[in-house]
């Protein structure tokens, strides 16, 4: 295969696994939602064993973070040149991330005021449904979801902004 | 009377963070097919740029996976 060929294979590869990662993400994560609504769960948040506190979900999250920052080091990125429009979707992308994190934050004020719905039941902040999830997860699969979702969270934290480039700034004389 | 909610609470947090993650994967597909930098090279520029707020996200993050997993669900 001669090189334009393989650049266009590559390119092609990298489209179609972006549109599976993003069809993925929006399926499985709703399907899930969909699968706790509709779940057989206890009518409350019961348990009989004390799951936290639990140290070492904090020690995955360190490591996982150490990891992040390895692996822009060891591939480090060669980003293509910024064009307006790049720059504007970045501005965008930013814009949507605190949208996001702004209606987190506004049903958490909802959850911490336990304010009533119609049916009499009442939202809890989203800490108890998080540490509620930690508990089931736990009886269920032994805390694997758990463990995957932390290391996932702080490995990608460790890769974007504990940047590689900035350490190499900082270790400069 | 307080009935529980955690599975209707659980699904919208789950379907939040669900959309949060799909609109990044949806822009990095969309630089992927324009030739742009990705999200991860754009959110290293900003750390660049940025270093003490990149150092306050990162602490924020710690101290909110510290107050999740070093704290008990309280006994309702």
């Amino acid at each position: 295969m001669n090189a334009p060929a393989r650049h266009r294979a590559q390119a092609i590869g990298s489209h179609l696994f972006h549109i599976a990662i993003t069809v993925g993400v929006f399926a499985s994560g709703t399907a899930i939602a969909v699968l706790v609504w509709r779940a057989d769960t206890p009518p409350s948040c019961v348990y009989t064993i004390d799951r936290l506190p639990d140290p070492w979900l904090f020690v995955i999250g360190v490591v996982a973070f150490v990891i992040g920052h390895y692996i822009g080091v060891v591939l480090p990125d060669r980003p293509p040149k910024s064009t307006d429009a790049s720059v504007k979707a970045g501005r965008a992308a930013m814009v949507l991330v605190f949208f996001g994190a702004t209606l987190v934050w506004i049903f958490e004020a909802v959850g911490t005021a336990q304010i009533a719905l119609a049916s009499g039941a009442k939202l809890e902040p989203i800490t108890y449904y998080t540490r509620c999830a930690i508990y089931f997860d736990a009886d269920f699969t032994g805390g694997a979801f758990t463990r995957i979702a932390i290391f996932g969270i702080f490995l990608i934290a460790g890769h974007w902004f504990w940047s590689d480039a900035l350490t190499r700034r900082t270790a400069k004389p | 009377m307080t009935a529980d909610t955690y599975r209707i609470g659980m699904a919208i947090v789950i379907e939040a963070l669900c959309v949060i993650v799909t609109l990044i994967a949806l822009l990095d597909t969309v630089a992927d097919f324009r030739g742009w930098p990705n999200v991860t090279e754009n959110v290293d520029a900003w750390t660049q740029r940025n270093p003490w707020l990149a150092r306050a996200l990162v602490l924020f993050l710690f101290v909110l996976l510290a107050h999740f997993v070093l704290n008990p669900l309280p006994r309702g």
